[in-house]
């Protein structure tokens, strides 16, 4: 039977499921979080391999910056090398599932190669483009790259010269090269012909490389999975002897490589040549297009027969001796292509092919095979516009076009530009030494669709060291995101696909024993992201490091988007446009699953406090009302005879069974919440006993004497003076409004902070964008809870205000105060209610902002929340009606 | 003072318990009250009193009959018209001498006149400190209702009925808590307000009130 406590039953019951409400509430929506979190931890920390081993003196640069790498940071490690030994010595260690080696070693240049122009004159059929009084002409033939909207084309080689030509007729055919009808000043120009027609070269293209990747195919196929590698099946089960023999030979597909092919067979039956053979499969698409624009300016007049025959008329000609020139395309792409033969003749307007396409070609296309080690790129840091992770690239020195550093003299004595086509280098290119002399064995071919990794889109996606992951993306004022494609030096920011494949024992032969950049190791036995898992990986990382390597975990990388500047890019430009500027790439994060796990936790620690908090001002609220309207029923006991431990012993009685009620859901909470929040719903178990026994220690003290009212107080003579008036008299319940709606304000910028500081060092990984998406609701739920926590301090003075307002409007109501008249007092108590709001709500929104540097977010939310909670006790007074009861 | 002539006729008033049964308080009740009279409404507990009191002054209504103030009947007003009535002309005073906690003894007596304004407000003042004497609390004026006893905030609102001068006066048990000193000081005063042309209705179970009253209406016991 309730006794003391019969008139505060209702409020305490109210109070003890309303916190064993946001207990269960925080519990699930914390264990809620804890499983979406694990869960996608578990699906999205691994990528294909698991540790990156690279030798000691090996530095990814990671500590500058920021704990992220650059795209591909697994190859063109150049600087040194991990021994056949080494890789050995890893797969023997227990656990260790894959151990893929990857080594950029090499690289296939394509040398002497000329474009050229063909010229229709056929004696025998009488058909030719070359006019009866000759033809003299200035030719400047520029190879370029396609530029990106509002950009030129890229030049990469350019050369000019001039060119006398005169028909020839049916009966005096000449040698192939006789200056009585075909010139050409320099000598890069002179031309040649045929049967039916002049050709005309136009200098020589730059010796443009790819490189030269080694691996172990087996161990490949085996990291990339079913769905990989098969393009590397032709290296599988090579012979051991790498001399140039026949059967090497008849392996090299011969429609497609006969050049190689013959080297090989050559070679072989040379017995005392022991030229090793480079077994490879190789890119059969071109890097980029590659164009030649060929600019022809014809003299402005005929000349007369002495003139052609005048051997000095060339050089004895200016520029405006020439017309405004019409220029021919000719796509030349196929020059890019290793062991290509390719068309490289572009026709006179005018001219047909001839039958024979062969006889045209001037080319006797070679594909050099040499060592190359390639280093990595520096970066600064740089803040880009608009904010977020940004570096700059360093420069390093000018090349050309080829990647090499001076021009060849004998290109420039055939007419070439040795400024044309200077480009940034940002690498270091090393050649490793002379030409090792090996013969290169294509044994197969592949595309750049054979290189996509189909797990380069996902959130643990970590580069394999193929080439640059997709993604250097150009961002234009317009919004538009245009690709940034590598140039042809190969020591450019970013880097191509490589030109062919070999084996480990091709790498060898190439770069000796250390062919290894580095090794990437696939740990076996880890099904998720437990701390078994990355204690397993850890432990397999440190065996790895007592080889004497370096061992870099990159399970639970993640890549994220990165703004890099690129200055100087454009070295014959001047100056802003000489930047290539801002550029968008993803970077890999190293440790972005457990920034995520950290952050995302903290985050819903707490949320998970402010909500218990709220909660638990209300609760010592309540006690504390609930307190002083017991001690009437209290006294009202001890007048009757029931000593005092007796009544304390009843008071404990009717308030044990809400405690327990709490109690339990708290103990509940323990077990069903995660386990980072069990110290919260022990430490709201403490504070729920501890508010029980205030309560009753409260409630079994003496009623105290009211307090007059303050000397000289004037007397009230207005409507707002009663108002104020009556506020006062309760002020309790009109701190606990202000403090309510203030807690709303705090609390709500509080969140908006917590939250947004929580997302931000979760990162801008895929990985923590895939967490995000999976927990924010519920991390916002969180929040909300907290924020209507603080709310219920409202509701519970406005309860407190409604009684004592029920009670004064009795007496303006017998007093024959109108309605309207006892709404002006009650709009004037809500509207200095507001104003007590603001004025304690709008500094605390205030000290969030600044001492946690809130930013925006807090100023807008705080306010939003201030305003929402002075709003909806306006909102809600408006409603409620003085009406006399009848 | 103009003060209007009360008529009751055939007054009933009726009220359903929480249990839902019909319960008749008063059938059939007719008098009237002019000016310079006090009519005592006498009965036991419980025969109606109060309940006529509040229909007298329009807070509640009529199950039958009518009650007319100078010829208006109540229930033609408005809610904002008996509002003023009961400010202006009829004033009340209720049997738990209701006084608002937050303001002070003299806040409370000057509620009738703060919506006239502050002039109103003041002159309330002058005449309040008059009554507060004559009702012994002047020296009371400061203090909140909470530290007065049940006589005290009886006298209270008493003043304040005097001291907003309606023409009539409505009060319910006016001496139900005063001991007998008082209780004769307050029978004067109400009496010199009918003296002066008012009218007091004072419904009561004082026999000294009953005995000092003009007319007596006495109300039987509808339960019985």
């Amino acid at each position: 039977m309730l006794i003391i406590t019969s008139a505060t039953s209702r409020l305490r019951w109210v109070s003890a499921a309303l916190t064993g409400g946001v207990l269960l509430a925080v519990a699930a929506l914390g264990a809620q979080t804890s499983v979406r979190l694990e869960t996608t931890l578990d699906e999205n920390w691994r990528g294909r391999y698991d540790i990156l081993v690279t030798s000691r003196d090996q530095d990814f640069g990671a500590a500058r910056t920021n704990g992220m790498v650059d795209p591909n940071f697994v190859a063109t490690a150049g600087t040194g090398g991990v021994s056949v030994d080494d890789l050995a010595r890893i797969r023997g260690i227990d656990g260790v599932e894959v151990a893929a080696p990857i080594g950029m070693v090499g690289s296939l240049r394509r040398l002497a190669l000329s474009p050229a122009l063909w010229v229709s004159d056929d004696p025998a059929t009488g058909t030719s483009v070359v006019p009866d009084g000759g033809l003299v002409a200035q030719l400047t033939a520029t190879t370029v790259l396609p530029g990106s909207d509002g950009d030129d084309e890229v030049v990469v080689a350019r050369g000019s010269g001039r060119v006398r030509l005169q028909k020839r007729a049916a009966a005096d055919l000449g040698t192939l090269r006789d200056t009585a009808y075909g010139d050409g000043r320099p000598q890069g120009f002179a031309p040649v012909w045929i049967d039916t027609g002049f050709v005309v070269p136009l200098g020589a293209l730059p010796g443009f490389g790819s490189t030269v990747v080694a691996v172990d195919p087996v161990a490949e196929a085996a990291l990339l999975g079913p769905e990989g590698g098969a393009f590397l099946a032709p290296l599988v089960g090579l012979p051991a002897d790498r001399s140039a023999s026949t059967k090497w030979a008849d392996l090299v597909k011969g429609d497609s490589f006969l050049k190689p092919r013959a080297d090989i067979d050559v070679a072989a039956r040379r017995s005392a040549d022991q030229a090793p053979v480079v077994p490879m499969v190789v890119n059969s698409e071109p890097a980029r297009k590659l164009t030649v624009r060929v600019d022809i300016a014809l003299a402005k007049r005929t000349f007369t027969a002495a003139e052609l025959a005048d051997p000095g008329l060339l050089e004895s000609l200016t520029a405006s001796d020439f017309s405004s020139p019409r220029s021919v395309r000719g796509d030349v792409s196929s020059a890019l292509v290793p062991f290509s033969s390719p068309d490289l003749t572009l026709l006179w307007p005018g001219s047909t092919r001839p039958d024979d396409d062969g006889a045209m070609s001037l080319s006797q296309p070679v594909t050099s095979l040499a060592p190359m080690l390639i280093g990595r790129p520096d970066y600064t840091a740089k803040t880009p516009p608009g904010g977020g992770a940004g570096f700059q690239v360093v420069p390093a020195g000018i090349v050309r076009a080829d990647g090499s550093s001076e021009a060849d003299p004998q290109a420039v004595a055939n007419g070439m530009d040795p400024k044309a086509g200077r480009v940034r280098a940002y690498r270091s290119a090393d050649a490793a030494g002379a030409a090792s002399g090996a013969l290169p064995a294509p044994l197969g071919v592949y595309t750049t669709a054979d290189l996509n990794d189909p797990s380069s889109q996902q959130a643990s996606y970590v580069p394999l060291g193929v080439s640059s992951a997709d993604g250097t993306w150009r961002t234009s004022s317009t919004d538009k995101r245009e690709p940034v494609a590598a140039n042809l030096s190969n020591v450019d920011f970013i880097t191509a696909a490589p030109g062919a494949f070999t084996d480990l024992e091709g790498g060898r032969t190439l770069r000796g024993q250390t062919p290894i950049d580095a090794v990437r190791v696939r740990v076996g036995g880890i099904t998720g992201y437990t701390a078994q898992a990355q204690q397993r990986i850890a432990a397999i990382a440190g065996q790895i490091q007592a080889l004497g390597l370096s061992a870099t975990i990159v399970a639970g990388s993640s890549p994220q988007p990165v703004s890099l500047f690129v200055p100087d890019y454009f070295p014959d430009r001047s100056g802003d446009a000489a930047d290539l500027g801002w550029v968008s790439q993803e970077w890999t994060t190293l440790g972005a699953a457990a920034r995520v796990g950290a952050a995302l936790t903290g985050t819903t620690l707490l949320l998970a406090i402010l909500a218990l908090a709220s909660n638990a001002a209300g609760l010592a609220i309540v006690a504390h009302s609930s307190a002083r309207r017991l001690r009437p029923n209290v006294e009202g006991l001890r007048r009757i005879g029931w000593r005092r431990g007796r009544v304390l012993r009843q008071l404990l009685e009717e308030l044990a069974l809400p405690w327990t009620f709490t109690l339990a859901v708290a103990v509940a909470c323990l077990v069903i919440g995660p386990v980072s929040l069990r110290p919260l719903f022990a430490a709201g178990a403490v504070v729920v006993t501890l508010l029980t026994g205030f309560e009753a220690l409260v409630g079994m003290r003496a009623e105290q004497t009211m307090a007059k009212a303050r000397r000289g107080a004037p007397a009230v003579l207005s409507l707002g003076s009663i108002a104020t008036r009556v506020l006062r008299s309760h002020s309790g319940w009109t701190a606990v409004t202000i403090f309510g709606s203030s807690a709303v304000a705090a609390l709500t910028a509080l969140t908006a902070v917590a939250v947004r500081e929580g997302w931000l060092r979760a990162g801008t990984t895929r990985l923590s964008a895939v967490a995000l998406d999976a927990t924010s609701s519920l991390t916002i739920g969180l929040g909300a809870l907290g924020i209507a926590s603080a709310g219920m301090l409202l509701l519970l003075a406005r309860q407190a205000d409604n009684s004592h307002n029920a009670a004064a409007a009795h007496v303006f109501t017998n007093l024959g105060y109108r309605p309207a008249t006892q709404a002006v007092i009650t709009r004037r108590q809500e509207l200095l209610l507001a104003a007590g709001s603001l004025v304690v709500g709008a500094p605390a929104v205030a000290v969030i902002a600044i001492a946690l540097d809130g930013g925006p977010i807090a100023w807008l939310s705080g306010t939003g929340g201030l305003a929402i909670a002075i709003a909806a006790r306006l909102l809600g007074n408006r409603r409620r009606t003085q009406r006399p009861k009848p | 003072m103009n003060t209007p002539a009360l008529q009751v006729t055939s007054l009933a008033i009726a009220y359903t318990d929480t249990e839902g049964e019909h319960l008749d308080v008063v059938s059939g009740l007719s008098f009237s009250v002019v000016p310079g009279q006090l009519c005592c409404i006498a009965g036991r507990s419980g025969s109606g009193k109060t309940s006529v009191a509040r229909v007298l002054v329009g807070l509640t209504a009529p199950a039958g009959g009518t009650v007319t103030w100078g010829g208006v009947d109540l229930s033609t007003l408005t809610e904002v018209e008996r509002s003023d009535q009961r400010r202006k002309i009829t004033g009340y005073v209720d049997q738990e001498a209701t006084l608002i906690p937050g303001l002070t003894v003299l806040d409370n007596i000057l509620l009738p006149a703060i919506p006239d304004g502050r002039d109103a407000a003041r002159r309330a003042k002058n005449k309040a400190a008059e009554d507060l004497r004559r009702l012994g609390l002047e020296r009371r004026r400061k203090w909140s209702p909470a530290r007065l006893s049940g006589g005290e905030r009886q006298r209270v609102a008493l003043a304040r009925a005097l001291t907003a001068n309606t023409p009539a006066i409505v009060v319910d048990e006016p001496t139900a808590s005063l001991d007998r000193r008082w209780a004769d000081t307050v029978i004067d005063l109400l009496l010199e307000h009918a003296d002066a042309g008012g009218i007091v209705v004072a419904a009561s179970h004082d026999p000294t009130l009953a005995r000092a009253s003009h007319t007596v209406i006495t109300l039987d016991d509808a339960s019985e």
